[in-house]
């Protein structure tokens, strides 16, 4: 039996076992954590995200490392890096790029293409709520399609793209929150959260020593191709499949066995966030040494890919309802086997 | 090992743990069906205890039924039940916490699901070592809940307790299900009565209609749900008094009594001699298709004879004349036509007679029909009012004879007092004596033989007048059909309200007062074997 994935010809794939994907991504998550003190539930959700080809959404406040992290995964995954900062003056072609005049030694005045930043393998998209909606919508087909359009010229964007973004729940004075439609395009929002004292501790010692640690390249491109093909092709039971699809539907509050759900949600999550179950799924599985998604990979990546899909109604955002909660509620009141039968 | 060898393994696994968890479920499962059969029947046993349901040993056969009803429902779903290997698998996955590998396995096996080959292989690899790890025993242990085996045991106890003991209730039950049986032969009497009727072809329609009413809606009422003894006992009472009256509307008693000597003119004379026969005999019917031959040969007569007839069809006729005022007509007529020489009159001066005769024999068959069926629901009333007495009494109550005092009021107005042993299965008679007056007592035997005690009730003497003192009177037979005729011999005895002479006839009051008294049987509180007595005292009232 041939242990391997076919060979993807001509984008220089590398024959991949399912070893080494866990392999590799014990060696990334290795690399990240020289740098990255703690955090490794963060750490796996994005790496997780990138694994399925999807865009991360990191919840924070300032100054806890999420630029340091996605730099860091860069660095691990050996992928370009494009940094961009969210500020209300930014514009869509400030990310984008545009189209500039150039003359030729001829004389000749042409238009040339020049890219803007998100023209990279790994965008960060820093503070992302502080641009304004229309330069926010410039990253919605580079994220759906991954490619840009300017000037009715469209240009496909490197693969494999991630957009990595982050934006502080905490000062929303002069923000402009992400619509439901732009948020339902990250498969995770992932929240990070305020380090240990003894992770903090230990942040200290690394960041403030006579050598500052960095990480080294684990993976690259097409190994990350490789990998996010491998683990498209882990099969999912069909009653785990259809496990999935109930938790989805049970996050609109009309038919919701969850009374959580039906008391503070307005509205659920869409089909993509079963996308984003069964994708991240898929890999929490690889991660565990299993060929299959249980029941178990479902609910792991079940807060990261449902938390920003369930837009809570005025009772559930007075009363400061933490969509978590209300997922945990989800998960105990879905059946596992549509007879009930435990 | 192969993909399928693989494969077979970890079928072979799932079927083995499949048994065991039938085994498992029916160590948990065949108990609690038992127990849910046990506790149906001491809910049974408890109700057979507040109301008349089941005896003792009813009680006991259905504890039984359900025991073993419940025993095989939970044996029919346990062991019935196939499951598919895709529900074994998953069973596996649920129950010894792999991580749903058994379950992808199979469906990938079965092609439901895709995967690369080497991913399929390795799938399959990791399913089967992950299902060697498992331990059976421990996942799956075949014991007992000894929490249920402890109600059952309650349970148990209870319901032998509840055969054991002596059912409160058993012999109302006993007494309900009697008279409900005899209410159902009863009802079969009166169907056979009724087609009695209907057969009966001597009757015209009209009779047969006026017969067949009050047994028709005996029978509708019979045939009611909830119905009470008194009920029906009263409906057969009232039947029955229908169908006397009836019989007594159709009575040719008077006429009957006159037959034998109005007969005798006739049965000397050659040519009337069969018409006499059959008038002496009471055959009515013979004697109109008689009268109606005499007819026929009155032409052949000479003249010695004619007047030998006429003198004999007179005789006969004034012999009739209180009897049957309309025969005795025709009958004088033909002999007075006779007389004249006029044979045409005669012939139809007797074709008259035999007319009325045809009349009175269809009369004398609604009688004998009427009272024929009045003495059968006569019979069938005094079995429905007995009915349960004697056994419930004889069912219970042989542990000791009852003993009992009983006080009685003589015909003279003094009271005695009376002493008597009540039997097993009936009152016991009680004899008194008192300063002057003799007094009769009697006392009931103890019901059910409960205690032995037996309680006092007053019990009417028979009034039978026949044989005691008294003037006896002998009345007509006329008195009985035409009672206005008789005049004095039958004037009611002046009350005390003066001259007023008004009165009704004991027979149309009686269903009055005894339907009262049934009545108030069913509406107050009287002791079961109380009742009977009531309805004794009733029925040897009646007319």
């Amino acid at each position: 039996m041939a242990d391997v994935i076919e060979k993807t010809s001509g984008e220089g794939v590398a024959e991949l076992t399912v070893a080494d994907f866990r392999d590799t991504a014990a060696d990334i998550e290795a690399e990240v954590g020289k740098v990255i003190v703690g955090q490794e539930n963060v750490v796996r959700h994005v790496l997780i995200a990138i694994l399925a080809g999807g865009h991360t959404l990191l919840e924070g406040v300032p100054g806890l490392g999420k630029t340091m992290l996605v730099r860091t995964l860069s660095q691990a995954l050996h992928l370009e890096f494009s940094r961009i900062q969210f500020t209300p003056d930014l514009m869509p072609a400030d990310i984008t790029g545009t189209d500039i005049m150039e003359e030729t030694p001829d004389g000749q005045r042409l238009f040339r293409f020049q890219p803007g930043p998100i023209f990279a393998n790994l965008i960060l998209a820093d503070e992302i709520n502080r641009a304004t909606p229309k330069t926010q919508s410039a990253l919605l087909e580079a994220m759906q399609e991954k490619t840009v359009t300017v000037a009715n010229e469209t240009y496909p964007l490197p693969a494999p793209f991630f957009v990595l973004a982050t934006q502080n729940p905490l000062e929303m004075e002069g923000t402009y929150p992400l619509p439901e439609a732009q948020l339902d395009r990250f498969l995770f929002k992932v929240d990070v959260h305020f380090p240990s004292a003894g992770e903090l501790t230990e942040i200290v010692a690394r960041t403030t020593g006579k050598e500052v640690p960095t990480a080294e390249p684990a993976a690259d491109g097409p190994r990350v191709i490789a990998m996010q093909r491998l683990a498209r092709q882990v099969p999912i039971p069909s009653h785990v499949g259809d496990y999935v699809s109930r938790l989805v539907v049970a996050t609109h509050p009309q038919e919701s066995p969850a009374p959580l759900v039906r008391q503070y949600v307005r509205y659920g999550a869409s089909p993509r966030g079963a996308q984003a179950l069964v994708l991240g799924s898929k890999i929490t599985a690889l991660f565990a040494g299993r060929y299959n998604v249980s029941f178990d990979d479902v609910a792991a990546v079940a807060p990261a890919a449902l938390r920003h899909r369930l837009i809570l109604n005025f009772e559930g955002q007075a009363e400061g309802i933490e969509p978590d909660h209300i997922i945990d509620d989800l998960l105990e009141h879905v059946p596992k086997d549509e007879k009930g039968d435990a | 090992m192969s993909d399928n060898g693989e494969f077979e393994q970890l079928v072979e696994r799932l079927s083995r743990w499949d048994r065991r968890r039938r085994w498992r479920d029916a160590l948990l499962w065949l108990p609690r069906g038992l127990l849910a059969g046990l506790l149906l029947a001491a809910l049974v046993a408890a109700a057979a205890r507040v109301r008349p349901l089941l005896t003792n040993e009813e009680v006991g056969y259905v504890a039984a039924g359900l025991a073993l009803a419940g025993l095989v429902a939970a044996a029919g779903v346990l062991f019935t039940r196939r499951r598919t290997l895709l529900e074994k698998a998953r069973f596996a996955d649920r129950h010894f916490g792999l991580q749903e590998r058994a379950s992808t396995t199979v469906e990938l096996n079965a092609g439901r699901l895709q995967a690369p080959p080497f991913l399929a292989g390795q799938q399959m690899a990791d399913t089967v070592r992950a299902t060697s790890a498992v331990d059976a025993k421990a996942g799956l242990p075949l014991r007992a809940n000894r929490q249920d085996w402890l109600v059952i045991g309650l349970t148990l106890l209870l319901l032998i307790a509840a055969v054991w003991l002596p059912n409160p209730r058993a012999e109302v039950l006993q007494h309900r299900r009697e008279v409900a049986k005899t209410i159902a032969e009863q009802t079969e009497a009166l169907e056979t009565i009724s087609e009695e009727i209907e057969e009966n072809e001597a009757l015209t329609e009209e009779q047969r209609d006026a017969l067949q009413e009050p047994v028709e809606s005996a029978l509708q009422e019979l045939q009611a749900e909830d119905l009470t003894q008194e009920e029906a006992v009263a409906v057969l009472s009232e039947a029955e008094a229908e169908l006397r009256d009836l019989s007594a509307a159709n009575s040719i008693e008077s006429l009957r009594r006159q037959l034998e000597s109005a007969g005798r003119p006739l049965v000397e004379n050659a040519a009337s001699q069969s018409l006499g026969r059959a008038l002496q005999s009471g055959n009515l019917a013979q004697a109109g298709a008689a009268a109606a031959q005499l007819a026929d040969d009155l032409s052949a007569l000479d003249e010695q004879e004619a007047a030998d007839l006429a003198e004999s069809l007179a005789e006969t006729a004034s012999a009739l004349e209180g009897a049957d005022g309309e025969l005795s007509q025709s009958l004088q007529e033909a002999a007075d036509a006779l007389r004249e020489g006029d044979v045409a009159a005669a012939q139809e001066a007797l074709r008259e007679a035999s007319g009325a005769l045809q009349q009175r024999a269809q009369q004398q068959a609604a009688e004998r029909q009427a009272a024929e069926a009045a003495g059968q629901l006569n019979e069938g009333r005094r079995e429905v009012a007995q009915a349960g007495q004697e056994g419930g009494q004889a069912g219970e109550g042989e542990q000791a004879a009852g003993e009992g005092q009983g006080e009685g009021q003589g015909p003279g107005g003094s009271q005695g007092q009376g002493q008597g042993q009540g039997q097993v299965d009936g009152a016991g008679a009680g004899q008194g004596n008192s300063g002057e007056g003799t007094g009769t007592g009697a006392s009931a035997g103890g019901i059910g033989g409960e205690s032995g005690h037996a309680e006092s009730v007053y019990v009417p003497d028979f009034a039978d007048l026949s044989g005691e003192a008294g003037e006896d009177v002998e009345l007509p037979a006329e008195c009985i059909a035409n009672p206005e005729s008789c005049g004095a011999l039958l004037n009611e005895t002046p009350t005390e309200f003066g001259d007023e002479t008004s009165t009704v006839p004991y027979s149309q009051v009686f269903g009055d007062y005894r339907d009262a008294a049934y009545e108030a049987l069913n509406d107050d509180y009287i002791p079961l074997g109380m009742k009977e007595y009531v309805r004794d005292y009733f029925s040897s009232l009646e007319p």
